[in-house]
């Protein structure tokens, strides 16, 4: 009987390896880190409508384990995938200076701003989402409306945000110090510890934690905090320092990859994700991301991005200062 | 002369053992070369943050937690399987299966269970119990060990099976009970025990998931941050460091120290009836309120059938990779090192401390190594772009587990059976399927068991190198957990656990039938 089940196996096995997995001829390879939720209908609508199968990797900013910008660097030699659809903007940057991504420019660009597109059209942006506070509305009387009001001593121990060395909310931070430079934007992340605001694990979790009750607000991405909205918990959101410093806009950012194994369904499944009805169709989904196009019309929910006050640093002097703000940051936090 | 014949260390086996080697240690050699090529500044800076006083305070809270994990696991474990094993055909109940549920889950959905029941809004705190703060290093080796004292349970429960009764017979003629406990049964258990915590020690060592749910910073955040913040590969390699030795320093002292497993034919427990009554009692008990809690909480949150089905819908593809992956790659361990321990049945120390480093380096910088050596053109990346690399990384790191359970396995094993065999002119193959299989194949399922729960919660290593189309529930659970833990996200971690509980209770099915003797059945039973 165990010889029968040993042999069944080691058929299986040898099976699995002659038939199944690598790269198949019109099949295009994507690393993800959008959420599955969004970004798999979109795939599989490109497939259906030209055919190319999508070998999709998923990850997400909660993940933070090691994830797919690690992966990419490590593939670097033989990369194995064709395109990096990011949900953000600094690390694709950091991409680039490593010499994983190769240029491409797509014609669906022109329709994208400058300053969410890279010069020498080495990623191109689309599909933002803004860096919000979202509120308890059981908790909370009068709104925060800009991130100064984390480090308010009546708020002493009332705010989430997330562990800003991962996903956008160390984006947010590298921001920060490019906005403020190093020594002011430390001093506001140490009166942060010294008003007790809980950094946790994700964003997600500063939803859930804001939507219980267990803290009165904190800082998470529209989609997050759509989602809370959605789902019927007792929150708001806005967009924070409309009057001063403005708030965050983080694209998705789509790129190229040097050498990758299907450079032609690649270039498609691009033009693809930047074409304006992919721009619409993550407008009114639950994440809410706000079109770059100016030809896409957005639900009323979501933010116009015509009519956002944003933050003035470009993408890439964030990038700069993603490694000072994460390991100055981590110094701080980690301990 | 017996001796002579167990270590014996055939070219085969050497053969066996270089490839072992090679498996696991290439992968870390080569997420280490690149340190050599490593620019001065860059080694500098990484030797000032490995001796920073922030790190060694992250290490010591890691391993302070580490210990409060063994503690609280033990505590737990031990009187359970000690339950266990007094009761009278345990071994055919659903007790068992029940007490060993929380290793069925991924520890990061059994810790999102506990946050609803212990939580400061969770069920505990609405019924007006006040409970101390789970936020922090105690509610993290609280929440873990609740999720791993099945290990030294079992350990405890399946040593004490292993364990003649004849001598606690003996000594209850000259002293009372506790006094037989204390100092006949106890000693005994002591390899067990010690095997169990430093299993539970190495597995909250590395533990990512649940401080982070529980906003714990502790040392792995260190690695995870330099991969994931810094892109600087080289630092989280040398972070490693303190990890791989903290480790090695601990296995090293406990394999020096640890007394060596009594060989015993095995009998059937014997207790008086009011003392089953409370043991049964007080296991079912537990076992309700440390399954009960959380299942419910997972329960709660999933709501109607209907998500349970939707789940399944979706995620039925990562269960069969999950289940396809386990159960391959348990086989394939046991296969690379079952030979091994039977015919030398020592523990190598050099074997030994190479798989540890292999596991101890963690699962990302294992996953880098792997990428480095298996990403390449030919037949190493043929493999890569499939799912054989699953096995490959899943092989590579707890290969050092399965080397520790089969020696356990062997030393159980009458060593002059097999010779006699020998003597009697049995060929190699006939000596293992008719007399040593037979004689360990309940332990070897065991083992086989323990593994296959291991590589259903793998998640740090094959997160970097899951091939499309191949991705495991864990992974999908934990990318799920991004959007909070949703209905899907308990649907699919309670489906996970059904679908490890409906392999590994049929494969129990299975072995108990057609049963031959062990020297764990009752040939002996009449003595008393």
């Amino acid at each position: 009987m165990l010889r029968v089940v040993g042999l069944a196996i080691g058929i299986a096995m040898l099976g699995m390896m002659v038939s199944c997995g690598g790269s198949k001829q019109d099949s295009v390879v994507v690393y993800t880190a959008l959420d599955e939720i969004y970004s798999r209908p979109i795939l599989d609508a490109f497939t259906a409508e030209t055919g190319i199968s999508v070998q999709a990797v998923y990850d997400t900013e909660a993940a933070k384990t090691t994830g797919l910008v690690t992966r990419l660097i490590s593939e670097r030699g033989r990369p194995r995938c064709d395109v990096f659809w990011n949900n953000e903007v600094a690390q694709t940057i950091l991409l680039q200076e490593r010499g994983v991504l190769a240029p491409f420019k797509p014609a669906a660009s022109d329709a994208i701003p400058a300053t969410f597109k890279d010069p020498e059209f080495y990623w191109t942006g689309f599909a933002a989402r803004a860096r919000v506070i979202i509120y308890n509305t059981d908790r909370v009387i009068e709104p925060p409306t800009s991130i100064q009001d984390f480090i308010r001593p009546e708020h002493k121990g009332q705010c989430a945000i997330a562990l800003p060395l991962f996903g956008t909310t160390a984006t947010h931070a590298a921001a920060l110090f490019a906005a403020w430079g190093e020594a002011d934007a430390m001093a506001f992340f140490q009166k942060l510890v010294d008003n007790e605001v809980a950094f946790v694990a994700g964003n997600g979790v500063v939803r859930d934690a804001v939507a219980r009750g267990e803290y009165a607000f904190g800082l998470t991405d529209t989609d997050d905090a759509n989602g809370a909205v959605v789902d019927g918990f007792p929150v708001r959101w806005l967009l924070p320092d409309q009057d001063g410093l403005g708030t965050l806009l983080i694209p998705n950012t789509v790129a190229l990859i040097k050498d990758g194994p299907n450079p032609t369904a690649a270039e498609r499944l691009i033009e693809y994700l930047l074409s304006p009805e992919v721009e619409k169709r993550l407008s009114e989904s639950r994440s809410i991301q706000i079109p770059l196009n100016p030809s896409v019309s957005a639900p009323e929910s979501v933010p116009d991005n015509a009519t956002i006050h944003t933050m003035t640093p470009s993408f890439s002097e964030m990038a700069a200062q993603m490694e000072e703000s994460a390991t100055q940051l981590r110094a701080l936090l980690v301990r | 002369m017996t001796e002579g014949l167990h270590q014996r260390f055939t070219w085969p086996m050497c053969g066996l053992a270089a490839m072992l080697l090679l498996l696991c240690l290439s992968p870390v050699v080569a997420a280490v070369l690149p340190l050599l090529g490593a620019p001065a500044e860059s080694i500098t800076e990484a030797l000032t943050l490995l001796s920073s006083t922030r790190l060694w305070g992250l290490w010591l809270k890691s391993c302070a937690i580490a210990v409060g994990t063994v503690g609280v696991a033990l505590v737990l474990g031990a009187p359970l399987g000690y339950c266990l094993h007094i009761l009278t055909g345990a071994r055919r109940t659903l007790l068992p299966a029940l007490l060993s549920a929380p290793l069925f889950l991924p520890p990061h959905v059994m810790a999102v269970a506990w946050i609803d029941v212990l939580g400061p809004h969770g069920l505990v705190a609405s019924w007006g119990i006040p409970l101390p703060a789970l936020y922090t290093p105690m509610g993290v080796a609280l929440v873990q060990a609740l999720s791993w004292y099945p290990i030294p349970l079992f350990a405890v429960w399946l040593h004490l099976r292993q364990q003649d009764p004849r001598i606690a017979d003996a000594a209850k003629t000259l002293a009372p009970g506790p006094f037989v406990f204390w100092h006949v049964t106890a000693p005994l258990l002591r390899p067990a025990l010690l095997t169990g915590a430093l299993i539970v020690f190495l597995l909250s060592l590395l533990n990512f998931s649940v401080p982070s749910l529980l906003q714990v910073p502790v040392f792995t955040v260190e690695i995870f941050s330099s991969f994931n913040s810094l892109l600087d590969q080289r630092q989280a390699v040398l972070l490693a460091a303190p990890l791989v030795a903290t480790g090695l320093l601990l296995g090293t002292l406990l394999f020096r120290f640890a007394p060596r497993i009594v060989q015993q034919p095995i009998q059937s427990p014997r207790a008086t009836p009011r003392t089953r009554t409370i043991a049964r009692r007080y296991a079912v008990a537990v076992s309700v309120l440390l399954l009960g809690l959380p299942a419910a909480a997972l329960l709660f949150r999933i709501g109607t059938p209907h998500a349970l089905w939707g789940a399944w819908q979706t995620g039925a593809h990562e269960i069969g990779t999950s289940l396809l992956l386990s159960g391959v790659g348990a086989t394939l361990l046991l296969l690379l090192t079952l030979p091994l321990a039977l015919q030398t049945r020592r523990r190598h120390p050099v074997l030994l401390t190479s798989l540890a480093i292999a596991y101890l380096v963690s699962g990302p910088v294992l996953g880098v190594g792997l990428i480095a050596c298996w990403n390449h053109g030919g037949v190493p990346g043929y493999l890569y772009d499939r799912f054989p690399i699953l096995l490959i990384a899943t092989t590579s790191r707890y290969a050092f587990f399965s080397w520790l359970g089969v020696l356990l396995v062997v030393r159980w094993l009458p060593k002059e059976i097999p010779d006699a065999a020998r003597c009697f002119g049995a060929t190699p193959g006939q000596v293992f399927w008719r007399v040593t299989f037979p004689l360990i194949r309940r332990p070897l399922l065991a083992l086989w068991m323990g593994l296959f729960l291991l590589l259903m919660g793998e998640l740090e290593c094959i997160v970097l190198i899951a091939p499309p189309g191949w991705v495991p529930v864990s992974l999908r659970i934990y990318t799920l957990m991004h959007y909070g833990p949703t209905a899907m996200v308990s649907a699919l971690a309670l489906l996970q656990g059904l679908a490890s509980l409906l392999v590994l209770g049929g494969l129990s099915q299975l072995f108990s039938q057609n049963r031959v003797y062990t020297p764990g059945e009752s040939r002996y039973h009449s003595y008393s």
